[in-house]
Parts: structure tokens; sequence; C-alpha cells
């Protein structure tokens, strides 16, 4: 992947989408091959996972969450500077959500508890931008309001993007390079010529067509129509 | 009874109590969000067979003092040592075999069972043991005190310069990762404070007080506090206050210490949940 490009990786349930992305990111150790950052070092990553995977027992504020991914590189990780705040703010700001900063995060619902870790993966400033699954479960308005800030924050810092999704149209109309998985096999490269009807079908043993039309895409079932004659 | 005028001859142990009270209550903070209660009360059995373990030793002359195990007679470094051992076998991986919940349950079963076991084999009198093991705080020697302070001391500091750092591992342990905090280890060494501290206080005060003030003091910070911060600082208050009332109405009504003090934890529990429930009902009124 070269800086400033967007990877959606697709693929149906359990064909390890999750997996390779935590692998990535070093959650779990790779099981084969290499991992080769580009000058050698890790870049600095803002992770958003899933936002099951946050058990809202926890006593924080939304404020405070996206706090919780700054200052990591210390160990004894003091209290949060001033410089610190405003970074988060900026962030909770820049997801729309500045006025619920001092809200409970388990108060929040569930579009709003995504953005708030947007917010906080955008405060860390980070090089690599990871996320797994940020639209499950959000109505479209929102989806497509989180997916636009990602797209203003690679803009602005030229971020490079990996992007896990169930969702091949929003994967085809957001990305610039897809890999998509089913059962060991894979195809990638750029999102034109891999999310195309033929890819898709092949890769997934189903009829799938990808529609193209003013700068939209649809992916979805092919169905043969039958003619209907009669009264 | 005058507790204040028997202070000289109480103030070892006035003093344990407090620093285990104040220790557990920072801890069960950590404990309740983590959701490992259940962890602390399993290893809470592991500490008892680690002391049953010691008096059942007592009948080997390998245990003699001056012998290589002489340590085995020690009830403190056993308890410890088990403790550890328990920490081991319910350290946080997930088998698909074996879920950590049956983990939890074999260990309190069959520390439990053992225990029993041990305790009824030994070379000592069962109500002598039965004391030992869920025995009041009262009489702690100086070299007692100076054991506990210089273990428990050390892990009230790291807790208190690591909770950043604790909470952040347990609040969102992938995201850590991400940002190349090394989880495991904090893990590690959060499960080792957890487990120091639960045989000691077993040790010293027996496993009410343990899982009494592990349990209680947190669980009302929770329900009062609305930062992290205020409800650790929380937490260790209702940890030292219940210590400080318990104990003085316990000597002074001539009642078992731990007991009162966990009673008294209790009441503070049951008042602040009242408090709650009264501010959410004028809340919505």
């Amino acid at each position: 992947m070269t800086q400033g490009s967007y990877l959606g990786i697709v693929g149906p349930n359990g064909c390890g989408k999750t997996t390779l992305l935590k692998a990535i990111l070093g959650i779990l150790p790779l099981l084969g091959g290499n991992l080769d950052w580009a000058d050698g070092r890790r870049p600095r990553i803002g992770y958003v996972p899933q936002r099951d995977a946050i058990d809202p027992i926890y006593p924080y504020r939304a404020l405070e969450v996206v706090l919780l991914g700054l200052g990591t590189e210390h160990v004894f990780r003091p209290s949060p500077t001033r410089e610190m705040r405003e970074r988060a703010e900026r962030a909770l700001e820049r997801v729309g959500l500045a006025n619920h900063r001092y809200k409970g995060y388990s108060e929040l619902s569930g579009g709003q508890r995504q953005r708030v870790l947007v917010a906080r993966a955008i405060a860390v400033e980070p090089q690599l931008f990871a996320l797994d699954e940020p639209t499950s479960g959000l109505d479209p308005g929102s989806t497509e309001r989180l997916l636009d800030v990602v797209d203003e924050m690679r803009e602005l810092h030229h971020l490079t993007v990996i992007l896990v999704s169930h969702d091949l149209s929003l994967v085809a109309r957001r990305a610039t390079h897809a890999l998509a998985m089913f059962e060991g096999k894979y195809v990638v490269g750029p999102v034109e010529t891999t999310i195309t009807t033929e890819q898709l079908s092949h890769l997934y043993q189903y009829p799938l067509r990808v529609v193209r039309s003013n700068g939209d895409v649809s992916v979805g079932p092919h169905r043969e129509r039958k003619s209907v004659s009669g009264s | 009874m005058n507790f204040f005028d028997d202070f000289s001859s109480l103030s070892n142990s006035f003093y344990a109590t407090l620093l285990l009270a104040t220790v557990l209550a920072f801890l069960g903070v950590h404990v309740i969000l983590r959701r490992v209660v259940f962890v602390g009360i399993a290893l809470s059995e592991m500490s008892s067979l680690g002391i049953a373990s010691s008096f059942y030793l007592e009948r080997f002359e390998f245990t003699e003092p001056g012998r290589m195990f002489s340590f085995a007679r020690e009830h403190l470094i056993m308890g410890t040592l088990l403790n550890f051992l328990g920490l081991v076998f319910l350290s946080p991986t997930e088998s698909k075999r074996l879920s950590r919940e049956a983990r939890i349950g074999i260990c309190f079963a069959a520390a439990g069972a053992l225990a029993i076991l041990l305790v009824a084999l030994s070379p000592r009198g069962m109500d002598e043991i039965r004391a030992l093991m869920a025995h009041d705080p009262l009489f702690i020697s100086h070299q007692d005190l100076t054991v506990l302070f210089s273990t428990m001391i050390p892990a009230l500091l790291g807790l208190v310069l690591f909770f950043r750092r604790f909470l952040l591992v347990a609040f969102d342990r992938e995201m850590a990762i991400s940002l190349g905090v090394h989880a495991k280890n904090w893990d590690m060494f959060f499960y080792l404070l957890l487990g120091l501290s639960i045989a000691m206080a077993i040790h010293f005060s027996g496993v009410l007080f343990a899982i009494g003030f592990l349990v209680l003091p947190s669980s009302a910070a929770l329900s009062v506090g609305r930062r992290p911060w205020t409800i650790f600082l929380i937490a260790s208050a209702i940890g030292l206050f219940s210590a400080v009332v318990g104990y003085v109405a316990g000597y002074h009504f001539d009642l078992p210490l731990g007991p009162t003090a966990v009673g008294i934890a209790f009441v503070i529990f049951i008042l602040t949940q009242a408090g709650r429930r009264m501010s959410e009902f004028a809340r919505i009124h």
C-alpha cells in the first residue's frame, strides 16, 4: 500500500477480514508471511474498533474516551495536558460531537459512540487509519457522515486508510483499492478492477452485479428479470 | 473495653487493617470494571489452600526449620505462592475448549475442597486452624506489620501511578496494542498486584475481609462517582472509613473486627444505592 491509499477489505462473515486487520495492527501474531513498513518503522495508528468491543460499564465521558488514546507513549501517563485536551476537543468537534463531550459514553447512542471512537483515532494524529466495521448497525445518514469524516482526514493529512466492511457498495464508492476475501482466496487491486461483477460473482460463488453510474457504485445480487405474460 | 486506652497494643493491627482496606478498595474498582470479581474470589480460595498446605506440611521433616523446604511452613509464603499459581491457571487467555468462567469454577471448587482436606489431615487442631484462616486482624506483630507495609505500600503506589495505564488496557485492549502499549505485560502486572494484595489480605485479615473490601467500597463508589479519579478516591475513602469505624466499633462492642468492618462497608453501599435512587427519582420528577 502506498501512503494516502484507501484499502477496503471485504468478504463474507468468517473469511478473516478482522483477523487480517488485527494482524496488521499487531493485536494478533502473524502466523505466516511478513509485515514490512515503508520506512522500516511502524506508523502511528488510529484504530477504530467495532463499538461493541467497548464495555460501557466504564465511567468515561466522551472527552475522556478520546483522551485515553493520547499520551500512551508515557509510561506514567500523566493527567492530560492542555494540549491533549485541545486535541481531543478538536477531534470531537470534527465528528460533530463537541456538544456531547461531557456526556457519559454509555449514555450516547450507537452512532454517537462510533463517532467518539473515530474522534479518538483522529486525536492520535495517525499516519494509518484502521477501521473495523465502523458503520455496522448505523443508519445510512450516520454511515455517510462518518465516512465523510474519514475522507476529509485522508485528504487533509494524506492518511493511509484500511477499512474492513461487509458493505461492498460502500467500499466500491470510497476506497481506492480493495481486497476481497473468500474461503482462502482473495483478489486485490485498484477498486475498479477488483469490485467487478465477474470478480465478485466468482469470489462469492453467487451472482452479484456491480453497477457504476454517474460516479456512484452499487453492488447487489444479480437476478434475471422474468417477463410477465398474460393478463 | 476502650479502644483509645488500649491503642498502643492495638496500633499494629489497626494500621494493617487501614492499609489493607485502602489497597483492596482501590484495587476493587479495577476488579469490578474488568468484571473479574470471581477471579478475586477464586484467588482467595487459592490463598486459603496455600495456608492449609503450610499446616499440612508441618508433619514432614523436610519442612523443619533449617531445612531446604522450611518456607513451606510459612503461611504467608505458601498463600502467596498458591495465589500466583492460581493466577497462571486463570490468566486472561481464552481457550476454545475451556472458558475462563469454567476455569474459575474449577479453581474455586478444587482449591476449596483441597484446603478443607489438608486442614483435616494436618497435625494441628481444627479450631486452631479455623481461627488462623478466618482470623481477625487483632494480633499482628511488628514484624508482620513491616512485611505488610513493605509489600502493600509499593503495590498501592503502583496502582496509583499506573492507574490510567491499567484502565486503558482494560477499557480497550486492542486500541492500546495498536498504539504500541504492551497490554499483556500490563495485564500480568495488574494480576500480580491483585494476587499479592489478596494473599496479604487473606493472611492478615481473612477471606471475608478480603472479598468484602474488594467488592463493597468499589461498588458503592461506582454508584455515586462520575469520573474515574473520583471513583478511585471515593472507593479508597469508603474503605478507610469502614475499616476505622468497623475496627473501633468492633473493639468497643467486643465483636469480630473483620465482619464488623465489612458490615459497615455494606451499610455504606446500601446508603449510596438509596442516595442514587433518590437522586434519579428527583431528576425524573
